[in-house]
């Protein structure tokens, strides 16, 4: 009979769950399901999830004895984290082949070369290198579930980003980096979504009933307030970062032969 | 039929062997070497964009050539928006529409060498005669039987005489083809032509005929 303790800790608004089963008697397929109030960020190697986690949680063979299972969580913690669904005794542990590519992948090692090495337009190393070590498709199949890592390294890195952490101070055009230099159709919806989440920050920072009026009445009201706590805009920026990035491999690998076409014509 | 030629080392004609053997089942060759792609190239989508999903795994085919091509791009920003676990479904797609897959694999022992092999029917390994070209061609050969790639032939390249050609077999468990070292087919893959092709009567083109009919003899087992 599988019984299972989980133990959780918080660090920087990310909720660490262990997993303990114990009295496994043989090898046994077992469903665990988080209930804690967030996506589950499974454990990865080489970018790919470790095979058996899915969005709910583990289904997966483990044992026989003890084993111990492990995820981590943007949602706060509570008790249980994490519950036995199903345990069931399997005939062995090798009826999972190893051939599909995510296995291969995981097992051997990711043959893409790492964001530092693909040279910039003038000829140097990525400066601003993407800070996630996979590129971007595999979080893209997860959905907008982002890893912790992603939150922490734009904070501290790439001001490049219109996703990175925003200073307090400074004008909101200004401060992402500014529109200035980007195309006319892109410039002031960015300007936009710099000012909305500007007054999110606000809405989302006051204490007092004095501030609360204020915010309120800079945003333009209650009804503009509930409009702009229902949108979406960051997986509107999170599409837009990923769409430009790809875009921008693209364009990179495209070199155009002026020259040659220059001797043809 | 997908056919993974790889070999662990680099440099041992792994490009040279892969690119011979698709001329002479005239079958279409993949150049999966994500990062130092071998093969001829030229224009039109390759395997990055295939892997990125900006082309079609059909679209990338070059058929211009004296053996038909599905090149590798070269940059590595290509690589980096390639997703190496789509080759897998590329190769089985283009295996739809042709005979014979020929895979050129990168060297080592990373997932762009194992995820041909898991999608292979047959391997291929290249090895030359040296002592280490021989262990890191017996370390993909155990990969290969991992992910359940059948050993088809081992290929002993730049080897003279068959002195050595009984004991590599026996250490591979499978039957060696030895392909001499020949003036004749380095000059063919520098100008990226079959050696069957420029020169018929040499002994490199007959090595690559019996490569062939002992591929052709895998492949009806």
């Amino acid at each position: 009979m599988v019984t299972l303790d989980c133990t959780t800790s918080a660090h920087d608004g990310v909720t660490l769950v262990t997993v303990r089963l114990r009295d496994i008697d043989g090898p046994t397929r077992v469903r665990i399901s988080s209930r804690l109030d967030g996506p589950v960020w499974p454990p990865r190697r080489e970018g790919v999830p470790e095979r058996g986690w899915t969005d709910e949680g583990f289904d997966g063979v483990v044992g026989p004895g003890t084993d111990v299972l492990g995820y981590a969580t943007p949602a706060p913690p509570s008790n249980p984290p994490a519950e036995l669904v199903t345990a069931e005794p399997v005939a062995d542990t090798h009826d999972e082949l190893t051939t599909d590519p995510e296995s291969v992948l995981r097992q051997l090692g990711d043959p893409t070369p790492p964001a530092d090495a693909v040279p910039t337009g003038d000829g140097e190393p990525a400066a601003d290198a993407d800070p996630v070590p996979r590129n971007g498709h595999t979080f893209e199949v997860d959905g907008d579930t982002e890893p912790p890592k992603t939150a922490t390294a734009s904070a501290a890195g790439a001001r490049s980003e219109p996703l990175g952490a925003p200073d307090r101070d400074d004008e909101t055009a200004t401060r992402d980096g500014g529109t200035a230099d980007l195309p006319a159709a892109v410039g002031p919806w960015l300007a936009e979504m710099a000012r909305r989440t500007d007054r999110a920050e606000r809405l989302s920072e006051v204490e007092t009933v004095p501030e609360a009026t204020e915010a309120v009445r800079a945003a333009g009201g209650l009804a503009a307030v509930r409009d702009l706590a229902e949108a979406d805009d960051a997986a509107q920026l999170r599409a837009l970062a990923r769409r430009a990035r790809r875009l921008a491999d693209r364009r990179a690998g495209a070199t155009i032969p002026v020259d040659t076409l220059d001797a043809l014509a | 039929m997908i056919l993974a030629v790889t070999g662990g080392k680099g440099g041992v004609g792994k490009s040279t062997v892969a690119y011979n053997l698709a001329g002479q089942l005239d079958g279409l060759v993949v150049d999966g070497d994500l990062a130092m792609a071998d093969l001829p190239g030229g224009r039109g989508p390759d395997l990055h964009d295939v892997l990125a999903d900006r082309a079609d795994p059909c679209e990338a085919v070059r058929t211009d050539g004296p053996v038909a091509v599905v090149p590798c791009g070269r940059t590595l920003s290509g690589a980096r928006a390639a997703d190496p676990t789509a080759l897998t479904e590329t190769l089985r797609t283009l295996d739809r529409r042709h005979r014979w897959v020929v895979v050129d694999s990168p060297a080592g022992l990373r997932a762009d060498v194992g995820l041909p092999l898991a999608a292979a029917d047959a391997a291929v390994v290249v090895t030359t005669p040296s002592t280490a070209a021989v262990a890191d061609a017996l370390r993909v050969r155990a990969l290969a039987r991992e992910l359940d790639a059948g050993l088809c032939r081992v290929v002993l390249n730049r080897a003279d005489g068959s002195s050595m050609a009984d004991a590599v077999a026996d250490r591979f468990g499978a039957p060696v083809v030895t392909v001499p070292d020949s003036d004749a087919l380095a000059a063919a893959q520098r100008n990226g032509q079959p050696v069957a092709r420029t020169a018929p009567n040499s002994g490199a083109a007959t090595a690559f005929e019996r490569l062939a009919a002992g591929v052709y003899d895998c492949s009806s087992v």
